[in-house]
């Protein structure tokens, strides 16, 4: 216990209480350093609880063991049905198009209520960015998951369109065409994501592993 | 707890009204000059703050289903990152917090900190001891290992005691013919909730004691001294380096001596037919497991264990002496000093197998428990009030 | 490299312990799961092995082809082994993810007690802290077998070790461990005390596995408080004076 004054360390802001005080700045010099060290160690402590917050290895192991890649078959799907399968965790709409629906996905007067017509925005991989929106015309493979907030929009026509079929959200009302193009002015900004796929053979979709653009994953798209 | 004079508190303070004079109320508190006893409320209230938020993390990961709690406490420790040092803060601060608790009460019956005006102090913390004991209990059969099977059955059939009634209210409460998923469900939901009605309760405690102020271990001293100094910076600071010491304790216990305490036969799952070879309760609860044990009747040693606590509650009642300090009252400093051996006697009796010595030991310490509190305390106050009203010419209280 | 590593478990910075402490390991990693015969060559030496990890090569190959460990799973091996592949080779051997449980090798206790002379092999999980005499009794109980004395008669499949509790030292667990039976990787020589030391450690992790870290932690807390607690002491002796 010095009794001289600390000069490197004037606090003229707690004068007032200086003043009645023979050791100021000893005082504010401690006072200082336990709410420092008593904050520091405050933050210490946090870390092991905000840490149980991170998934756990197991759960990462599990997610990079999920299966990447999936053989789905088309034998069964009649020109003008589609069905819906899971692929890591997401719903994928596959269709088979008629050929007046294909015809429709040109249509001038379909294209002027599109928000991205021409699939400027990379919502898919190069071969897809294309009239029909997918690798062949007649099969058209869509995550449908909204890009508004992520509802899962239904398969139906939608009145406005022509015959191309199309999507619609329930949540907020999207209304995406038959090639997952999203319309104007709608909540969804862009259109629904192609994953990568490539066609095995002529029944056989492989989702997960595009040949042509090999790097295209979902991490490449603008927004899930 | 500063002095909020500064300006950046302005807009606040105008907004809540209550804000600074609150503020200005607890930095100035007086407080009289109190010893190193009295720092034993803060550490409380530290361990429970551990205890309230590493349980709430601990119920993210937890599982309250007779198939998965087991295996999800084993995952807590093995595979939840940092799971093993959450889980160990709260299973060591259970100790750590009952530790404080029964010093505090002790203090608070040596310095006679339940007298008049001050029973609501005592009683809010005296219930909020019980809610404590329940909240471990409850705790304590979560990770469904063997001991906590086991100890959940043998203090559940005690409540089977209870004449006429016992069995159904048994079964009502854990809600089947044996302890099973759906107790095991209510137990986590009644600890999970009883966390937040002690925190309420602790609100109230500090209330009351604000009323009235804290007791004043000098008065009865040859030289009182009535001196008080505001609550902020002195206690502040003096808490605050009890609150350290308490916690480098803390530490040492969980990371040095995580096992001193603990119940190696709760790593095994829980097995309904077969019993441990020695069932114990953790020792923060033993004295009430060694009473039940020291009287023959399954209802003796129920009304035993109860009157026990129930005495404590009405101990402002039977000792009306305007005495405080056990230091200066010889009789009572013997009493209490008896009280506290039969305490720890009665602790190490339930720790222990139902030998006939810890047996004997256990009923001479529930003797020694009921003669302090109800003849020897009332005998002795009588006696003080009667001296004090000849030396004061007959003051009433 | 052990006091970085604890701490990094320990603090648990958000970055994956696995993923740091990979590349590092990733040349010694696949030596545990190959078969017993094919010995690596011995020129080149290899990083020491913690005895923890020794006994680790000494339950994959040796105590887990009867005993359980229910209650941990392959990938929380990954502190000692921590090559995931190698992890998971071994896993699926044992027809298991690593997120399963270390079961038992056999299909019901039935037959567990009947490959055994009638004593089911108890799970490993926590047997370094429940069993009576802990770490040290595993230790000389696993060194423990000797010939039978003569005037002792021995059931069949019953082994004699003095040391052992059950059933007066006529022990029903078959002698485990065998002279150089196991090659390790460091070049440690496989004789019977060492892998009964080596596979004690082993078992002592698997029931505690954050002992050391756990100390480090709390050797760093309590200069913590010492530090805060001495501020604070003179906080309050000035305020003694003054205040």
């Amino acid at each position: 216990m010095t009794q001289k004054h600390d000069a490197s360390f004037p606090h003229p802001s707690l004068d007032e209480e200086g003043s009645l005080l023979p050791h100021p700045t000893r005082r504010t010099v401690l006072t200082a350093g336990s709410v420092a060290l008593g904050g520091a160690g405050a933050c210490t402590l946090a870390v092991p609880f905000l840490d149980s917050l991170r998934r756990t290895q197991a759960s990462s192991a599990a997610s990079t063991r999920e299966q990447a890649v999936m053989d789905v078959s088309v034998q069964d799907l009649a020109p003008g049905a589609h069905k819906i399968v899971v692929w890591q965790g997401m719903p994928v709409a596959i269709q088979h198009r008629t050929p007046d629906m294909i015809h429709a996905l040109e249509d001038t007067a379909l294209l002027a209520q599109l928000a991205d017509p021409q699939s400027r925005i990379r919502q898919q991989p190069h071969e897809a960015e294309n009239a029909h929106r997918s690798l062949r015309p007649e099969y058209g493979v869509y995550i449908t998951i909204c890009t508004h907030l992520g509802c899962v929009p239904d398969y139906k026509d939608i009145a406005s369109l022509p015959a191309s079929g199309g999507f619609f959200c329930p949540c907020h009302g999207s209304q995406f065409d038959g090639a997952g193009r999203v319309l104007r002015n709608m909540p969804a900004p862009y259109n629904l994501p192609v994953p990568p796929l490539h066609f095995v053979d002529d029944h056989t979709i492989r989702l997960g592993e595009s040949l042509l653009s090999p790097h295209y994953s979902l991490n490449s798209i603008q927004q899930l | 707890m500063n002095d909020n004079t500064t300006p950046s508190t302005g807009w606040l303070s105008t907004r809540l009204p209550f804000l600074r004079p609150l503020c200005q109320h607890m930095a100035r508190f007086p407080m009289p000059p109190v010893n190193l006893f009295w720092t034993l409320g803060a550490c409380l209230l530290v361990a429970f703050g551990l205890m309230f938020v590493s349980g709430l993390f601990l119920s993210l990961h937890y599982q309250p289903d007779l198939s998965q709690a087991f295996d999800s406490v084993e995952a807590i420790e093995r595979r939840v990152p940092s799971g093993w040092i959450i889980r160990s803060i709260h299973t060591g601060g259970v100790s750590m917090l009952f530790a404080a608790l029964y010093l505090h009460v002790g203090r608070g019956l040596w310095y006679g900190s339940y007298k008049a005006p001050r029973e609501l102090v005592w009683l809010s913390g005296l219930f909020m001891m019980l809610l404590f004991m329940t909240t471990a209990f409850a705790g304590y059969v979560l990770p469904w290992g063997q001991m906590s099977y086991w100890g959940a059955t043998v203090i559940t059939h005690a409540v089977e005691a209870i004449p006429g009634i016992g069995h159904g209210l048994l079964v009502y409460l854990l809600g089947e013919d044996t302890l099973g998923g759906i107790a095991l469900h209510r137990f986590f939901i009644l600890h999970f909730t009883l966390g937040f009605i002690i925190a309420t309760v602790i609100g109230l405690h500090v209330l009351c004691l604000h009323g009235t102020g804290s007791s004043n271990p000098t008065l009865d001293s040859p030289r009182p001294d009535h001196t008080t100094r505001p609550f902020a910076p002195f206690y502040v600071v003096k808490d605050c380096l009890a609150v350290c010491v308490f916690l480098a304790l803390f530490a040492v216990l969980i990371f040095f001596l995580p096992d001193l305490l603990g119940k190696l036969d709760n790593v095994i799952l829980a097995n309904p037919l077969k019993t441990p070879a020695d069932i114990t309760p953790e020792w923060y609860l033993a004295p009430w497991f060694a009473m039940l044990r020291a009287i023959p009747s399954r209802l003796g040693g129920l009304i035993a264990a109860a009157a026990s606590l129930l005495v404590l509650f009405v101990l402002p009642w039977l000792d009306r002496s305007p005495r405080h300090n056990a230091t200066y009252r010889p009789l009572v400093r013997a009493g209490m000093g008896l009280f506290f051996i039969a305490f720890i006697t009665l602790i190490l009796a339930g720790m222990h197998g139902a030998t006939p010595l810890w047996v004997w030991l256990s009923r001479g310490a529930m003797l020694v428990w009921f003669l302090v509190f109800l003849v020897l305390l009332p005998v002795t106050s009588y006696r003080e009030r009667q001296m004090t009203g000849s030396s004061t010419q007959g003051e009433t209280s | 490299m052990k006091l970085l590593r604890s701490f990094l478990t320990g603090t648990a910075l958000l970055v994956s312990f696995s993923l740091t402490s990979l590349p590092a390991h990733a040349s010694s990693t696949d030596e545990p799961i190959v078969p017993i015969q094919k010995s690596p060559p011995p020129a080149e030496p290899l990083p020491p092995m913690r005895p923890e990890e020794r006994g680790l090569m000494i339950f994959q190959q040796v105590c887990s082809s009867c005993h359980s460990m229910e209650r941990a799973h392959y990938g929380d091996m990954i502190g000692l082994q921590p090559s995931v592949t190698a992890l998971q080779h071994w896993a699926q051997q044992r027809h298991a993810g690593l997120e399963s449980p270390i079961a038992s090798p056999y299909p019901s206790v039935a037959v567990g007690k009947a490959n055994n002379g009638g004593d089911y092999p108890p799970d490993l999980s926590h047997i370094a802290r429940t069993i009576r005499g802990g770490p040290d009794y595993i230790r000389q109980m696993l060194a423990g077998y000797r010939p039978v004395p003569p005037g002792v008669t021995l059931a069949p499949n019953t082994y004699y070790n003095p040391i052992a509790l059950t059933h007066h030292h006529k022990f029903k667990m078959r002698p485990p461990l065998h002279e150089g039976m196991i090659t390790f990787p460091d070049g440690t020589k496989a004789t019977i005390p060492q892998m009964a030391s080596d596979v004690t450690a082993f078992l002592q992790w698997a029931d505690d596995s954050h002992r050391s870290t756990r100390h480090f932690i709390g050797t760093a807390v309590l200069l913590y408080f010492a530090l805060l607690g001495g501020v604070l002491l003179a906080l309050w002796r000035l305020l003694k004076r003054t205040a």
